[in-house]
């Protein structure tokens, strides 16, 4: 599939007025959702997986690529209007947003942001449509060895780049990679660890892990907390996107978010790492802010917001060409293809261009609409955040039944979603990244059936295996990529970081 | 210093401990899986026995740090049952215990009393047990019936979903 055909595909999507709809409703729902501290964009697209799987794949796309949106806006206006950020890919946007709020100028925050999060998305989906088409190509040459390696290296950036302890994050990896092999085994039909249960011979349902571990482990957090947590009663006036500021910040903008899309197309990495180091940027190049950062300096937003967004697009090029998610939302769309009988990969590209053409079409019409409706509502908005957790939560844990439920109409389901999101609870108090184990979950197959290829291609030889690897300068990249970012975590290379940083500031 | 950060260590010590003997148990499954392939490298265990060795691996590391942090932690208390009960207390406050019970009661429900009447029940006992008084009961009702019609129309009567 060259450029050509993705540009024809995304015209169709142009064409088609349902699809145009269902992504502005998405973007609404998104951003809506986004808003809501503790409710992301990840866990309602886990949700809306069992309520569209009836739909046809199209429409049900178009929604999720709206959310998706949607979802990394909505974040930053909570974070500017109460200071408690909406997605983790809105932290960066609370240093600054809110002591804008707090002089009086949310309004202008707001306008920044959305005007931000545009341009960012779309400077996102021009690489998108320009660059997986050829990544795609690249992909087509690569051996089960490679795919393999692809998929721990995956897992190795979550653990390197994903903050937190490296072994917690290699452990979830492992595990979410050791709960996906649960059941038959593909190759040789051999049961494993489902000890006679008939409900687990067929594996565990992903979508209901995911449930359980974004959405109801969430509300049980919520609960926990639920004694700390005030609404915070705003007044916002109406706001306008102001463009000659648009011009003004355009250098760093065009900066933070091809960080954005570089970030956000590392398969595990997201939106917010790409904020936090697009703050971290603008901080540095910089130099005399007309006010000072962490006291509402504009390109304390402009640099997370352009970020942000385009790490979205750009999440779903590692997804088109290899069928390896960029970040945990990507995860959780690869659960939607799947549920619809597609594979993402290059592949997909060959067979289904109308699927890709609805992916990265709606992502260009999805930033387009965020224009307009995130310039909406914001008083509708200030009441939806105000909504009090003690109605939002019960709806949220029935809406998690009711989702894990549709799937397969199997009570074993709800029961399993909610011990998922009791594991999760439990995991996420103690700081073990719950994305990465939904990550696992989502590769365990491709993971395991490289391998095993790979294995068989080596005649079960584990010499010849290894030796394989540096054979290939593709296989000794990927393998150097895994091995280096594993020695970056040991604590005899963080000493010896610490002690060279010693030795140069004194 | 507050209970969160006096009894984390110990918590964290305790989740450590069930998650390393979950990944004991799933190496010595995995071995036995390979056992019965004469444990030949490519086989149905291979994988498992990899990811389970992995998560061993990674416990171990992560139990040998939380080791050290944890005496200190039992210092803090005059006996170990004390740190255990605020440990306990901690991890699961009343609020979350008494919902966990209330969605326990909930999903046996639904295989008895159908969707409807379990989550109209389940929805305003949590929304009533939450809102601890300080939200006006007729506002809970009309939300909870509410949000239910809601979901049923959305789901059962427009998108026709199965419900549980």
């Amino acid at each position: 599939m060259d450029i050509s055909s993705i540009l024809s595909n995304i015209s169709t999507v142009f064409l088609n007025p349902y699809l145009i709809l269902m992504l502005i409703a998405g973007v609404f729902l998104g951003m809506y959702v986004g808003a809501i501290p503790g409710l992301s964009a990840t866990m309602a697209v886990s949700l809306l997986i069992s309520f569209t799987y009836s739909w046809d794949v199209l429409p049900a796309l178009a929604l999720m690529m709206g959310v998706h949106v949607g979802g990394c806006y909505g974040g930053s206006r909570s974070a500017i209007l109460i200071n408690i950020p909406g997605a983790p890919s809105a932290i960066a946007t609370a240093f600054d947003g809110y002591p804008l709020s707090k002089q009086g100028k949310a309004a202008q925050a707001i306008s920044v942001t959305v005007v931000q999060s545009v341009v960012g998305g779309l400077i996102g989906c021009v690489f998108l449509t320009f660059a997986t088409p050829l990544v795609a190509k690249f992909a087509l040459q690569f051996a089960p060895r490679d795919y393999f390696l692809l998929a721990g290296m995956g897992l190795t950036l979550i653990a390197s780049l994903g903050g937190g302890s490296f072994s917690k994050n290699i452990f979830c990896g492992a595990l979410g990679l050791f709960i996906g092999a649960i059941g038959m085994d593909a190759t040789d039909g051999m049961q494993r660890f489902s000890f006679g249960v008939p409900y687990l011979m067929s594996g565990i349902n992903y979508i209901v892990a995911m449930i359980g571990l974004f959405g109801f482990s969430e509300v049980l957090i919520q609960i926990r907390d639920i004694g700390f947590s005030a609404s915070v009663k705003q007044n916002v006036e109406k706001i306008r996107p102001d463009f000659k500021e648009v011009i003004k910040y355009f250098p760093l903008t065009i900066q933070t978010s091809l960080m954005g899309v570089f970030i956000g197309a590392l398969p595990g990495t997201g939106g917010d790492i790409a904020a936090l180091f697009a703050y971290d940027h603008a901080k540095r190049v910089t130099k005399n802010p007309e006010v000072p950062f962490g006291q509402g300096a504009i390109e304390g937003l402009v640099a997370p917001e352009s970020a942000n967004n385009a790490a979205v697009p750009a999440a779903y090029i590692p997804m088109l060409a290899f069928g390896v998610p960029g970040d945990s939302y990507a995860a959780v769309v690869i659960g939607a293809l799947y549920v619809h009988g597609l594979n993402p990969g290059p592949m997909l590209m060959i067979n289904n261009p109308g699927v890709v053409g609805v992916i990265v079409g709606g992502l260009i019409i999805a930033n387009i609409a965020l224009l307009f409706v995130g310039m909406t509502g914001i008083k509708t908005f200030a009441k939806i955040v105000e909504i009090p957790r003690s109605i939002l939560i019960p709806i949220i844990m029935v809406l998690c039944v009711v989702g894990s439920y549709a799937i397969s109409n199997n009570i074993v389901d709800v029961f399993l979603m909610a011990g998922f999101g009791l594991l999760g609870y439990f995991l996420r108090r103690h700081d073990f990244p719950t994305g990465a184990l939904v990550l696992g979950i989502i590769l365990s197959s491709m993971f395991e059936l490289n391998l095993r290829r790979d294995l068989t291609l080596s005649h079960n030889m584990l010499g010849t295996f290894f030796s394989d690897m540096f054979h290939s300068p593709l296989s000794m990249v990927l393998l150097s990529v895994i091995v280096f970012m594993s020695l970056v975590q040991t604590p005899w290379w963080k000493n010896r970081k610490t002690k060279k940083d010693a030795k140069r500031n004194v | 210093m507050d209970r969160e950060k006096k009894t984390f260590a110990f918590r964290e010590y305790l989740l450590l401990v069930i998650l390393t003997v979950l990944s004991l148990v799933a190496f010595i499954g995995s071995c036995q899986l390979m056992a019965k392939k004469d444990f030949a490298i490519n086989s149905s265990g291979t994988f498992p026995f990899l990811m389970s060795g992995l998560m061993l691996l990674c416990m171990v590391g992560i139990l040998i740090g939380t080791r050290k942090k944890l005496s200190k932690d039992v210092e803090k208390y005059a006996s170990v049952g004390e740190l255990i009960k605020a440990s306990i207390q901690e991890a699961m406050p009343k609020d979350l215990l008494v919902i966990i019970l209330m969605v326990i009661a909930y999903l046996v429900g639904l295989a008895y009393l159908g969707f409807v009447i379990s989550s109209v029940a389940f929805i305003l006992g949590a929304m009533f047990y939450l809102s601890k008084g300080k939200q006006k009961p007729l506002l809970l009702i009309l939300s909870g019936a509410g949000s239910i019609a809601v979901i049923y129309v959305v789901f059962r009567i427009i998108f026709k979903v199965l419900l549980p």
